[in-house]
Formats: structure tokens, C-alpha cells, sequence
């Protein structure tokens, strides 16, 4: 079988570009309460219990429980953090390989270009794609729902990937309840394209839809203690959603070291402007080209009737790749939903968009009416996004908190082999002093006393961590990574 | 086209003759709901109001008491919060301006804050309270609460007599706005000074010296030893 050297050598840049970005940033993520829950549930189904929920969301509503399912066989093959946050890239990357070749047989080697560029850039796609959490498997089965989609519109019999379609939709949903608002442009994707199976077909459907989502649903209806159950209520929150969406297209959040319901993002200091500019112009220029998809879409549908649209095929364009181009805009213009009723949305909200932009963007630049203009546009976001992505990988493989996934046994050796058990850790942040660890190194090693870790970032950034160090402490001569070393005082003074 | 117009005036004319008509009523059910809700009991965290005489005048919109006395919440000892006695406010009146962003313009003839005196450490130009704290915590983040409500105002205060415990100041014109989410700017008689939310506490800067209420981990791990 021959290879096609073209391909091989995209895939190749691509795997290149995504090993290193994860190498030098999964290490660099944090272990919290969501992840440590995910596993002791998977741990359970492992041993023969069987949940038919997950954790509470922040919005006190139980998780649905497929993820937990779909991790379990990753748990029993590891339960090391690395390995579970390993699995998250890895997915990623075969998710969008599986779309790329698809792309490249259909549509040829400058929209594969583009599509694996645009994955291989972007910020927030990047970020969630390294580490472990239930909605940060859902650009991968997107990846395969958009393969079923296009199939499905695009050959000849749709029955079986509508019902694929439909599973993995709804897996998606399982890990991010947010996204149902697909599940009407989906059938209004299948109506537009005339491609909604018979009556049967989708009757079939639905029950299997039930019996996917039943043991959460059974768990709401017989076991749930209703009176003693709370959630955030309302619906309607703010309007949030579209500053959300413009923030999931830049990744501007991510310039900040703390972030709201995720790990932290980046100490960018002293660039954090440089790069909030960066961003943002990168964000509204995404913004019009994606307005500008949504007009060239839906100026291409005509109405009949109520039960008869029309689309009009656009001169120059391969009718498949407009059908798909348009049903990728339409999955994208359904975000409108979430502004209209004041969802509470953040960037992990939208993780569905990851390959779908990435799609819609590349077959936008392909169109030869436009390729002039929005090829050197998207070309500046891939550069802009990639520029900032692999800075901060960089950033965080040098200045890792002591804390991190791939560090903590680090500085747990290096404490080790160099003080005594009379020695003790903690970490001094802007937050402020935070007891790490105590050493178990032999009574051989020399007493450290009371160390404070402290990020050189920070101590420079802040007055107040100079004025509580130099109050009670002094300098050492040790390092860890970007830290600097102080110890009490007193016990310096004494040795 | 024309018909549409004409509808949306004659509706527009409609709803505006409706509420001048019942503007009585709607006023003083305002007044019945905004004197409800300062009289119910938020909780601990939450301040307590005394008023007397509170209406709500919907057609001129605006607000007027003749007293209302502010009673800060009782938070763990050493709280900044704390170090607020009282604020007291008589014969007010507080006008809406609606405006691209909107404008609160009360005008009392007198105020009386009270509070606690602080101790300070200084440390190069910054002096780092000794005696006070402040906690930003998801249930008491007293900043998310004013933003939320007054991100996009400008309020102005006028007064002719403002007493800072006890003594009378005399005139005192205050105006201030959030500059962003962690940031109130606040002049004071035609003087500058802001109020930035940090993780390590609060920073007040004016043009002469900063002031700086560290966090309650700070504050336990250095003033507290």
C-alpha cells in the first residue's frame, strides 16, 4: 500500500507540534477535588458498583454518568494522574487525525493544512486538551460526530449514521449537559439537507437516546431526596455567554494565573498586556469571519414553506463541501441559544466548537471567491494563537508551581536529599503561606528549618510577599525550578 | 410601514398616560417594597438599615429619607468591616440620572461615619494595617457584591456637614465609580484615591501614601504570631 508522503508528513508536524506543547504542560497541571472524584468513581465501577450518576456540577445538579464509564477501562489501566491527563491529548490528537484524513481524501491538502494548523494553535482547545476532566474528552467525540455528519448529509445511506450521530451526540452531552443545543440544529441540519431518516428510524431513536440517559434519569425520578436537594435554580443569569464565546475564540482568560472554574492559567507577567492585545485582536477577527459564514449560510437558504427550504448551491463550490460548510455554521450559530437565555457560560462550556471551528474556518478560506481575503486572516489568528500557546507551554515548563502533577514528587526527592525531618516546606503566594510538606530526609542531611517557596514571578510582582520575607526571613542558596528558597531567621542564624 | 409606526406611538403614548396617571400608586408601591426589603433580616453578613420616612417618587425618579442609619455586619474580630461603626445619613435625597452610564446623585445635609482607629507598620511607602484584615471569600466578597450592583454607575454624594467620628468636617462632595472589577476610584473634594482589590488584600492609595488591609492569611501569619 502506498503512503502518501504529503499526509504523512502533515501528520507528523502535527503529532510534532501537539507532543511538545503536552510535554512541557501536562506536568504542569494541578490535581484537584473533580479529578480525584472522577477516579474513585471509576474505581467503583471497576469493583462491580455500578453509578448511575456522577459528582455534583457547581450548579448542584448530578453529572450524568457516561464519562465515568468511558474512563474506567483508562483507570484500570492506570490511576496515575500523568497517565489519565496523557489520555485526554492523546484523544485529542486521534480525534483530529481521524478528521484531518478525512478532510484530506475529501477536500486535498490545503484545507488539511489549515485544519490541523488551526488544532494545533489554539489556545483554549490546547489547554483543556491537557488534563483530565469530564467535558475535556468532548473535542474528540466531536471530532467523530462531525465524520458521522458529513457522512451522513454527504453519501448515500444516512440511516446508520444518524443513529450514530445521535450516540455520540448524546455522550457529548453526558460530559457537558450545556450542549444539547445541538440536538435541534442537528435534526434541523438533517431537515435542510432532507436527510431525516423515516418515521421508524427515528421513533427507534429516541428510545435509544431513553435508554442511554436512563440510569441518571432513574436516579432523578425514584432515589433523588427532592426536599433536601438544591441548585443554583434559575436559568437566566447574565449575558455572559457572548463575552464567553469571544473569550473561547482568543483565550484571553488564560493570560491571568487564576481563572474561574478551571486550574489556573498563566503568570504572564510582565507581557500580560502584550498578550491580552494579542488575543483579543485575534478573538474579533475570528468574530467576523465566523459572522461572515453564518450570512454566507444562511443567505444560501431559501423558504418555501414551512416544511420546505431550499439551499442554492453557490457557483465555483463543490456541493458537498458547501453542505458541510453550512451544517458546521449552523452547529456554531446555535451558541445564539445560550445568549438569549442568560446561560451562565465559560470557555470549558464551548469545548464542542474545537474541531468545529477549526472546520468551518478552514472550508470558509478554502472558498476560491474569498480565499484572497480570509486565508492571510486566519493564517495571522493561527500565528497569534500559536505564538501565545507555546509560550506558555514553554512558560509553565519553567516556572511550574511545586504543586503540579509532574513536580511534587520532584521537590519531594530534592527535600529529601538535602534536609532532615526537622524540616518543613510551604509556599508563600499572593494568597498567602500555605504549609507543603515536611522532609523525610535522614538525620545525616542538615536542618533547613522552616523553608518558604516562593515564585520568582511572584516575589517580584508582589510588596507584600518582599515585605513578609524580608521581615522574617532570609535568602538561601537553594532552587527549585523558578523558585526561591528563604528560610526563617533565627535557625539560620543558629547554624 | 406607516401602520406600524403609528401603532408603536399611539402604544408608547398609551403606556406614558398610564403611568402618569397611576404614578401615585407606583410610587408608593415602590416605596412599600424598597422599605420591605431594607426592613427584612439578610442574615449576619449582611448590613442592617434604621430608616425613617423612605419614599420612592417613580415620575422624578428619585429617593428621599428623612434618616437612614447604616449598621455594619459583624464579621470575626479584626475585620476591616468591623472597624465601621456607623454611617448615618439625614434629610437625603438621591436622584437617578439614566445617562450611557447611569448616574446616582444624593445630596444630605448631614453624615455621620463612625469607625474604629487603625494601627499601622510602615513599610517603604506603604502602611500595612495592624489592627484590620479583610477576607475575599466566595460568600463575603463585599467587592463582587458592589460591582455587580453598581458596575456601570458613577454615585455622587454632596453634604453639607460630614462627621468622621464626631467632628464636623463641613462641606464634602464624594464621587465614585468602579474603574474595573477590582478597582473603585473615589474623589473626594476634587482629591484622588483608589481602592484596588488584591489576593493579598486591600490596597488604598491616595496621593500622599498607600494603605494596605493584608488578607486574613497574611494577617494571621504575620500581626497574629
Amino acid at each position: 500500500m502506498l503512503i502518501d508522503k504529503k499526509k504523512l508528513l502533515l501528520i507528523l508536524l502535527f503529532f510534532g507540534c501537539c507532543l511538545l506543547y503536552f510535554t512541557l504542560s501536562i506536568p504542569s497541571n494541578s490535581i484537584s477535588w473533580d479529578q480525584e472524584e472522577a477516579i474513585r468513581i471509576a474505581k467503583d465501577i471497576l469493583q462491580g458498583n455500578f453509578p448511575l450518576h456522577g459528582y455534583k456540577h457547581s450548579n448542584g445538579m448530578y453529572s450524568f454518568p457516561a464519562f465515568y464509564y468511558f474512563v474506567s477501562p483508562l483507570v484500570y489501566i492506570s490511576d496515575e494522574p500523568m497517565f489519565l491527563y496523557g489520555s485526554v491529548a492523546f484523544l485529542y490528537i486521534i480525534g483530529v487525525l481521524l478528521l484531518a484524513n478525512y478532510i484530506y481524501k475529501k477536500f486535498g491538502c490545503f484545507e488539511c493544512i489549515f485544519f490541523l494548523l488551526f488544532s494545533a494553535t489554539h489556545v483554549w482547545s490546547l489547554f483543556f486538551a491537557s488534563y483530565f476532566w469530564n467535558p475535556n474528552y468532548i473535542p474528540f467525540f466531536m471530532c467523530l460526530f462531525i465524520l458521522s455528519l458529513a457522512k451522513q448529509i454527504n453519501e448515500g445511506s444516512s440511516v446508520k449514521y444518524f443513529h450514530v450521530s445521535g450516540i455520540i451526540l448524546n455522550i457529548i452531552v453526558q460530559m457537558m449537559p450545556q450542549t444539547i443545543i445541538l440536538i435541534p440544529s442537528f435534526v434541523f441540519i438533517l431537515f435542510l439537507f432532507k436527510r431525516l431518516p423515516s418515521f421508524l428510524n427515528q421513533i427507534i431513536h429516541v428510545f435509544i437516546q431513553l435508554i442511554l440517559v436512563y440510569p441518571w434519569v432513574h436516579y432523578y425520578l425514584f432515589i433523588l431526596d427532592w426536599e433536601n436537594h438544591k441548585t443554583t435554580g434559575k436559568l437566566f443569569k447574565n449575558f455572559s455567554a457572548i463575552f464567553e464565546y469571544m473569550n473561547f475564540l482568543g483565550g484571553w482568560e488564560l493570560t491571568s494565573e487564576y481563572i474561574d472554574y478551571s486550574f489556573y492559567g498563566t503568570n504572564t507577567y510582565p507581557f500580560t498586556e502584550f498578550f491580552d492585545a494579542l488575543l483579543t485582536f485575534s478573538s474579533i477577527l475570528m468574530m467576523i469571519m465566523i459572522i461572515y459564514s453564518t450570512y454566507l449560510t444562511f443567505s444560501k437558504i431559501s423558504y418555501i414553506n414551512l416544511f420546505r427550504l431550499q439551499i442554492k448551491a453557490v457557483n465555483g463550490i463543490d456541493l458537498e463541501k458547501q453542505k458541510l460548510f453550512m451544517a458546521l455554521t449552523i452547529l456554531n450559530f446555535s451558541c445564539v441559544f445560550f445568549f438569549l437565555t442568560g446561560m451562565h457560560m465559560t470557555p470549558h462550556h464551548y469545548q464542542f466548537l474545537t474541531p468545529l471551528l477549526a472546520f468551518n474556518l478552514t472550508l470558509l478560506a478554502s472558498f476560491k471567491q474569498h480565499k484572497k481575503i480570509i486565508t492571510p486572516l486566519l493564517l495571522l489568528c493561527i500565528l497569534m494563537q500559536g505564538s501565545f500557546s507555546y509560550w506558555r507551554a514553554y512558560s509553565e515548563y519553567k516556572k511550574p508551581y511545586v504543586t503540579d502533577i509532574g513536580y511534587s514528587d520532584q521537590f519531594t526527592n530534592y527535600i529529601t536529599n538535602n534536609c532532615n525531618a526537622d524540616s518543613t516546606a510551604s509556599i508563600l503566594n499572593p494568597d498567602g503561606l500555605y504549609f507543603f510538606q515536611s522532609s523525610k530526609g535522614d538525620h545525616d542531611k542538615k536542618s533547613c528549618g522552616k523553608l518558604i517557596l516562593v515564585l520568582r514571578d511572584h516575589y517580584t510582582q508582589s510588596e507584600i510577599i518582599r515585605w513578609f520575607l524580608k521581615k522574617n526571613y532570609a535568602k538561601t542558596d537553594m532552587k527549585f525550578k523558578d523558585y526561591l528558597i528563604w528560610s526563617r531567621k533565627n535557625i539560620k542564624e543558629h547554624e | 410601514m406607516n401602520k406600524i409606526i403609528i401603532f408603536f406611538v399611539i402604544l408608547l403614548l398609551s403606556l406614558s398616560s398610564l403611568i402618569i396617571f397611576y404614578q401615585e400608586d407606583i410610587s408608593a408601591k415602590l416605596s412599600e417594597n424598597l422599605n420591605r426589603n431594607l426592613e427584612k433580616d439578610w442574615g449576619k453578613d449582611h448590613p442592617k438599615f434604621i430608616k425613617y420616612n423612605l419614599k420612592v417618587d417613580f415620575l422624578e425618579l428619585s429617593i428621599s429619607w428623612d434618616k437612614l442609619n447604616i449598621l455594619a455586619p459583624v464579621f470575626p474580630e479584626g475585620h476591616f468591616i468591623n472597624s465601621i461603626k456607623n454611617i448615618d445619613s439625614s434629610n437625603c435625597i438621591l436622584e437617578v440620572s439614566l445617562a450611557l452610564k447611569i448616574k446616582l446623585d444624593t445630596v444630605c445635609e448631614e453624615i455621620r461615619i463612625g469607625f474604629d482607629i487603625y494601627e499601622w507598620e510602615l513599610y517603604q511607602n506603604l502602611n500595612i494595617s495592624k489592627s484590620h484584615f479583610i477576607i475575599f471569600g466566595h460568600d463575603r466578597n463585599i467587592f463582587e457584591d458592589l460591582y455587580g450592583k453598581q458596575g456601570n454607575h458613577i454615585v455622587t454624594i454632596n453634604t453639607n456637614n460630614l462627621y468622621i467620628n464626631n467632628t464636623n468636617q463641613g462641606d464634602y462632595r464624594i464621587e465614585y465609580y468602579f474603574q474595573d472589577e477590582n478597582t473603585i476610584r473615589i474623589n473626594i473634594n476634587k482629591s484622588d484615591l483608589t481602592i484596588k482589590r488584591q489576593n493579598e488584600g486591600l490596597n488604598i492609595h491616595t496621593v500622599d501614601s498607600d494603605y494596605f488591609f493584608l488578607n486574613s492569611n497574611y494577617f494571621k501569619n504575620t500581626m497574629k504570631r
